[in-house]
């Protein structure tokens, strides 16, 4: 009889005495997530934030300028990564996820959403001394009213990689994916909205910010008929896709250009990455401080880390995407510096679009993208 | 019969096979030396040995170890509390005598959560903790949140798993307990508890591996520092499978099963 009032209590014992050391380890991580050795730094200024939370694309920031950022700031840079703008986007909206992210790392075209829906702060300029390192075209006026919300953080391009062993003379075309006559091996799609359909619309000679509905649907008829041809093999993200051209399993991808120039550098003899000659999408992606970021003093600071020349450079080196800052391009590698897949030559430029917000007709890419995927 | 024991042995083993083996798989990849991929390169106890590398030193693992630790925290947590609320809903709507369509209703309804996916859920989830985080802070994304989450779909689990136990039990020893003039809590305790004890700790351990496995409502509803294994093998997969996720699949199996094998020692019923 003893043994039967035990049991319920053993189980009950057990059970709070794991809780117990969950907890209790849970609390010995946090304490031990304040960087040890910054006793001196923290006492110079007592009210060290301990914590600076990133939300940012995957493999988007190079390890080592984490590590310096946390020794510099004496905080711990939390990471969290998304896949998608989208997912991003739905996840900081409605989420009220705005209350827990310091510094998001976000797609200029979707800013002015994000700004609309009141989930961003203005930027204190005072905190940003570095500010003044931008280029022209991505500082004052000309970019999101002179950074009031946005700092840029890199840009680049939407283009091909391919396999040059298999693929020895690929036309430098938009027809290799999506013209079914010209199709020469297998292929993924880049599984981005605004970036995919801004292809195929350059590919009929539309602008990738067009608000025609007919151009929007014709392309997305397009990119159906892409998905459906035997030898796609479907839509990845950006990395994934790599992979798969670098292990051999598929001839061609759409990709973003530093992601595939990560793999060609690797091997130059089998892998190449072009923009195609229609032009495409030119996109930046911007740092932003969400509206009740907790620790909005550690995001400008991360912010102004980003903007310093050296650092700048060094993740221009590691994202082989091109930097926005003047200051650090002339410090970036001078074979990057050079490389037209990184910084695309002036004769291509006019035919590069960036992003413009959409507003209401942004609904058009919408439907003919949902179209597409549940097709 | 005899005829057909030879056929049954192999659909056993058939079946044990389709269960264990990707396990296994994932068990063996663990010790592959490459960093990533399934490509067999050599023996190599260093992912073992990474987990185990200094928090301070080595991102990666601190990253997992948090995740691990939150995983259990949130699977321990929800599942004290789910399998408490569960209880009293299962006792509630058997034993007392609700007219019968409204017992019928009452059961429909705790059914739905059962049957309804999880992104459903989930979704349900975002849109009411968002009006509800204005109410309190327990409810923006994080482990609260999560809690919270998790505790809403195991419920159901647990009350149709004691709910079950309660009706083979019946009314018969109950109705002698009260005969033989048992106070309320005297027969809880004595009649009721333990007869009910296994399917209790039955729709725990139900509802535990729930909360373990759960990727869709933890996704929607985690925040920065609340990230569960799941989740961290959902963001670490796309950039090909590291060796080390397989380090901490394997020893997230193995503990498993010790934690079901203690347990079902020690509910073990001893009839003496």
């Amino acid at each position: 009889m003893q043994r039967k009032h035990l049991t319920p209590a053993t189980i009950a014992g057990l059970v709070g005495i794991s809780l117990l050391a969950a907890c209790g380890n849970k609390s010995k991580e946090e304490s031990k997530a304040q960087p040890s050795g910054s006793a001196a730094e923290s006492a110079a200024s007592p009210k060290t934030p301990g914590e600076v939370s990133l939300l940012i694309f995957a493999e988007y920031i190079e390890d080592k300028i984490v590590s310096d950022f946390e020794k510099a700031a004496s905080v711990r840079l939390r990471i969290t990564t998304y896949e998608s703008s989208e997912e991003m986007e739905s996840k900081l909206s409605y989420g009220g996820a705005d209350s827990q992210y310091d510094v998001v790392v976000a797609s200029s075209q979707t800013v002015p959403r994000l700004v609309r829906k009141n989930l961003l702060q203005p930027l204190d300029h005072a905190k940003l001394t570095n500010l003044k390192n931008l280029e022209p075209r991505f500082s004052g006026p000309a970019f999101d009213d002179g950074n009031k919300f946005s700092v840029p953080y890199q840009w680049g391009t939407v283009g091909l990689m391919y396999d040059k062993k298999k693929l020895p003379n690929l036309e430098p075309s938009w027809g290799v994916v999506f013209d079914s006559k010209k199709i020469p091996g297998t292929f993924i799609l880049l599984d981005e909205m605004r970036d995919m359909l801004g292809a195929v619309l350059k590919y009929k000679g539309h602008s990738t910010n067009s608000t025609n509905a007919d151009e929007i649907r014709e392309a997305g008829k397009i990119l159906q008929d892409a998905k459906s041809h035997p030898k796609c093999l479907g839509f990845k993200s950006g990395v994934g896709a790599v992979q798969d051209v670098k292990s051999g399993s598929a001839d061609i991808a759409v990709v973003w250009n530093g992601d595939a120039l990560k793999e060609v550098n690797e091997d130059k003899e089998r892998l190449a990455y072009i923009n195609p000659n229609e032009g495409g999408v030119m996109w930046v992606d911007t740092m932003v401080i969400s509206r009740r970021a907790p620790n909005a003093e550690g995001a400008h600071k991360f912010i102004n880390f980003i903007l310093e020349p050296e650092i700048g450079a060094r993740l221009s080196t590691f994202t082989q995407y091109a930097t926005p800052n003047v200051a650090a391009r002339t410090k970036v590698a001078p074979e990057d510096q050079q490389n037209p897949a990184i910084y695309p030559p002036e004769s291509l430029m006019p035919r590069l679009e960036s992003h413009r917000d959409l507003g209401d007709n942004l609904k058009l890419f919408d439907e003919a993208w949902t179209a597409v995927k549940a097709h | 019969m005899k005829r057909w024991g030879g056929l049954l042995q192999v659909a056993v083993l058939v079946g044990f096979l389709l269960l264990y083996a990707p396990l296994l798989a994932v068990a063996l990849y663990s010790f592959n030396a490459a960093e990533k991929g399934s490509v067999w390169v050599g023996f190599s106890l260093r992912w073992y040995a990474q987990l185990m590398a200094d928090p301070e030193t080595s991102r990666r693992a601190w990253e997992i170890r948090e995740a691990t630790l939150n995983t259990l925290q949130l699977g321990a947590v929800s599942t004290v509390i789910s399998t408490i609320l569960g209880t009293m809903l299962a006792l509630g709507m058997q034993r007392f005598p609700w007219p019968s369509s409204l017992g019928k209703l009452l059961q429909v309804t705790i059914d739905v959560p059962v049957i309804t996916p999880d992104i459903v859920i989930a979704a349900a989830l975002v849109v009411g903790f968002n009006l509800l985080r204005f109410v309190s802070p327990l409810f923006d994304p994080g482990m609260s949140a999560m809690i919270i989450g998790h505790v809403t779909f195991q419920i159901a689990f647990v009350a149709l798993v004691v709910r079950s136990r309660l009706v083979l039990m019946g009314p018969t020893l109950s109705e002698a307990a009260r005969d033989l003039y048992a106070s309320s809590w005297y027969h809880f305790h004595r009649v009721t508890l333990p007869l009910l004890w296994p399917a209790i700790v039955g729709g725990a351990m139900l509802a535990f591996t729930l909360s373990l496995d759960d990727f869709v409502i933890s996704f929607f509803t985690c925040g920065p520092s609340s990230s569960t294994l799941p989740i961290y093998v959902y963001h670490s997969q796309l950039r090909g499978l590291r060796t080390d996720l397989f380090a901490v699949s394997t020893l997230l199996v193995m503990g498993t099963v010790v934690l079901v094998l203690t347990l079902e020692r020690l509910t073990r019923w001893k009839r003496d």
